[in-house]
């Protein structure tokens, strides 16, 4: 065998063990194992929200799953239902004329479930809740803002201040909430935070201020909000002229095509009649 | 010289004069094929397009795989085949009418995958009726109808000597009809001055201008990715890249295909190693342009590692590794190593290293394609798994069988109508020879 016939074999070996990997178009079809992120929201308005958000984690991010049938519990009670939404959101207001269960920690053990279906797989998640209050007092005096933050804890003992714990002072922007200042409540369970003249709000300068324990370990999320002129007004951008997405398309565009097309049928032309020229020649040699 | 010419005639005109019972077991077996493939283009109609691997995310698979790798044959063709004549290549006698052939049967071809990946067919009139010139596809189609015309155009230039030369031949055994047909094509030529300076002045004018055109066209086909804001897509390199790309693909064909005609058609006296050392060479140059091409493209997106374009590369590396590794490591190094080793150019060895490199640019298409759509930047909001990968039906792939079943029945029905070697250029070769020979001897 000569070694030009010795390399064409081993390339034809490496050809067919390509060709064999490429047959590997097909896809194996998995259930989904979502991820439930469970949480705990005291509003404004002091109403408690059990909130839940389905998400199927892939490799470009997270792909939010909607329209299933999420249940919340206090301990074992059915408190309700709730379905995903298009973001896999689900929320559960609590009726505030329920009486929670109390657990032997002195919190309320909630938790949500989603049984299952034929695409999505069963998951739980559970979170214990310490009640607290949250008030918030906007200020201001020599042009200097403050926000006046003060957690107490109803307990059998009456009310007393939450001390050493961390809240904030946020404002909301279009994805999430922007932090402006944290920090830790004295033993009167109360702090003072100075608040930004920087922070851009709406064209007439409103902002909403929030005061929160933000994913806190025991309270979950407490929030109170107020809106205040206490951002800088902003003016909206004109917006970015595109051309390209106009009726008409730019006057550069039009002139480089027309100028192409007419040189290449130009020269189509000129080979056509090139090619009636000869046909007339050859029918003049025929006469003659 | 007579004797010469008789010799031609008796090689080149067999074909055309009768039909071998094998010709007739081939072309059968194509047109199975193309049965087979029109019974899943019926399917599809029938069915719409569930019937494809194609989905919200994955809206563009095979067909526009086979789009654009019809189309980069053809303008390969173009290329090739304008380079050859407008350089007066001294070899090129024998290769040029097959490289114009792929020019016009790719470029006939090609845009049918088109059709088969349009939901709504009817609504193809509104791209002419309402034209939005800053569409890239807009472009597309203003470019390849274009492109169809010049390349019509040059191989019909090219065709009128010999179809000359078989009107006159009155000893050729063909039917009636076919004679008739040679008659009205040859357009009245005679071989005289006037005629030969207006035909070669034609040849040159659009020698040229289709290798302008296969570059523009070929580059505004890759703009319509370019352009797009995908992972992957877009690219400042990828008109030049795609053009790049497509002469590679061509020269592979143009290769495979004077191996598989110089068999059939016993023309070794005529396609000789020379033919293939030469194509052999140039298919390394290409190679190694394509190589440096798609590393310069990757590195730049890899280094860059925008969160979308790493996703798409990881991609790349882990499920489409297989792709990947054949398409951009083996389609590029085999026909390198094979044409760069003196003793490993052999007939057989080049026609390989053109195969792999064939086969490798459509994986390649392949995985320009569809790893990037399914790298969308916006996550799909549906939950089906099959929804967002891609993978091909039978539908597809006996389309795409069709395809190629009916470039060879094309390519086959054309052998039967004109030499598939040009007999005036391998005259003109011949006279070339003979005179460089005089001028030796004096």
């Amino acid at each position: 065998m000569s070694k030009s016939y010795r390399y064409s074999a081993l390339l034809i070996l490496v050809l067919c063990w390509s060709a064999g990997s490429l047959s590997a178009f097909g896809i194996q079809e998995t259930k989904i194992s979502p991820y439930m992120l469970f949480s705990y929201l005291k509003n404004s308005d002091s109403q408690q929200v059990l909130q839940v958000k389905m998400t199927n984690i892939t490799q470009t991010g997270e792909v939010p799953l909607p329209g299933l049938s999420i249940k919340f519990f206090n301990g074992e009670n059915l408190l309700g239902e709730a379905t995903t939404d298009v973001t896999g959101s689900a929320n559960y207001t609590i009726d505030s004329t329920v009486e929670l269960l109390v657990g032997e920690d002195g919190t309320w053990p909630f938790s949500a479930t989603f049984d299952g279906d034929t695409l999505v797989d069963a998951t739980y998640s559970d979170l214990s809740i310490t009640d607290v209050n949250l008030e918030m007092t906007l200020s201001e005096e020599e042009g200097k803002r403050s926000v006046t933050l003060r957690a107490t804890m109803p307990t059998a003992d009456g009310v007393i201040p939450v001390a050493g714990d961390e809240v904030g002072v946020y404002v909301p922007r279009m994805f999430s909430l922007l932090p402006v200042a944290t920090g830790v409540l004295d033993e009167n369970g109360t702090i003072q935070i100075e608040f930004p003249d920087d922070i851009p709000g709406d064209s007439l300068g409103n902002l909403t201020v929030i005061g929160r324990f933000n994913e806190h370990y025991l309270y979950g999320n407490v929030e109170k909000r107020e809106v205040r002129v206490w951002g800088t007004p902003v003016v909206k951008a004109p917006p970015v002229y595109r051309s390209l997405w106009s009726t008409l398309a730019p006057k550069w565009m039009v002139v480089t095509l027309a100028i192409m097309l007419m040189g290449v049928w130009s020269q189509y032309m000129l080979v056509i009649i090139n090619l009636i020229r000869i046909k007339w020649d050859g029918l003049k040699k025929e006469k003659k | 010289m007579n004797a010469f010419r008789e010799n031609l005639f008796r090689d080149l005109t067999p074909e055309i004069e009768k039909t071998s019972r094998s010709w007739y077991f081939l072309f059968a077996g194509f047109l199975a094929i193309f049965l087979l493939g029109l019974y899943g283009l019926y399917h599809q109609i029938d069915k719409g397009h569930i019937v494809t691997g194609m989905r919200d995310n994955v809206v563009w698979g095979v067909y526009i795989v086979n789009f654009i790798f019809f189309m980069g044959l053809s303008y390969a063709g173009a290329l090739v085949s304008g380079a050859l004549h407008l350089f007066k290549t001294p070899w090129r006698a024998p290769v040029i009418r097959l490289a114009e052939l792929i020019t016009v049967i790719s470029l006939a071809i090609g845009p049918f995958f088109i059709f088969f990946c349009i939901g709504r067919l009817e609504r193809i009139p509104y791209l002419l009726i309402f034209p939005r010139i800053q569409s890239p596809i807009v472009w597309d189609v203003i470019a390849i109808l274009t492109d169809i015309f010049g390349c019509v155009i040059f191989l019909y230039v090219s065709f009128i000597e010999d179809f000359a030369k078989l009107r006159d031949r009155e000893d050729l055994q063909v039917a009636p009809w076919k004679k008739k047909m040679y008659k009205i094509l040859a357009m009245g030529y005679q071989g005289t001055e006037k005629q030969h300076r207006l035909l070669s002045f034609s040849r040159n004018v659009m020698a040229a201008m289709i290798i302008a055109i296969a570059i523009i066209v070929y580059s505004v086909l890759a703009w319509i990715f370019g352009v797009t804001l995908q992972p992957g897509w877009h690219s400042t390199i990828f008109g030049p890249y795609f053009v790049i790309a497509a002469i590679f693909s061509g020269v592979g064909l143009l290769i495979v295909l004077m191996a598989i005609f110089r068999k059939i058609y016993n023309l070794e006296k005529y396609i000789t190693l020379k033919h293939f050392v030469n194509m052999g060479i140039v298919l390394f140059v290409i190679a190694a342009f394509f190589g440096y091409f798609t590393f310069s493209d990757y590195l730049t997106k890899w280094y860059g590692s925008v969160k979308m374009d790493k996703i798409l590369i990881d991609k790349l590396f882990t499920e489409f590794r297989t792709y990947f590794i054949f398409a951009n490591y083996i389609g590029i190094l085999t026909p390198i190593i094979i044409i760069a080793i003196p003793r490993l150019r052999t007939i057989r060895n080049i026609t390989i290293a053109a195969l792999i490199a064939l086969l490798a640019l459509w994986v390649n298409r392949y995985i320009i394609i569809v790893p990037t759509l399914e790298t969308p930047f916006l996550p799909i909001q549906d939950i089906r798994h099959d929804w967002r990968f891609y993978s091909p039906t039978w539908v597809e792939w006996s389309l795409t069988a069709a395809g190629v079943a009916v470039f060879g029945m094309l390519f086959m029905i054309i052998s039967k109508l004109a030499p598939i070697i040009s007999i005036s250029e391998m005259e003109e070769a011949e006279e070339r020879e003979n005179l460089k020979l005089k001028e030796q001897v004096k």
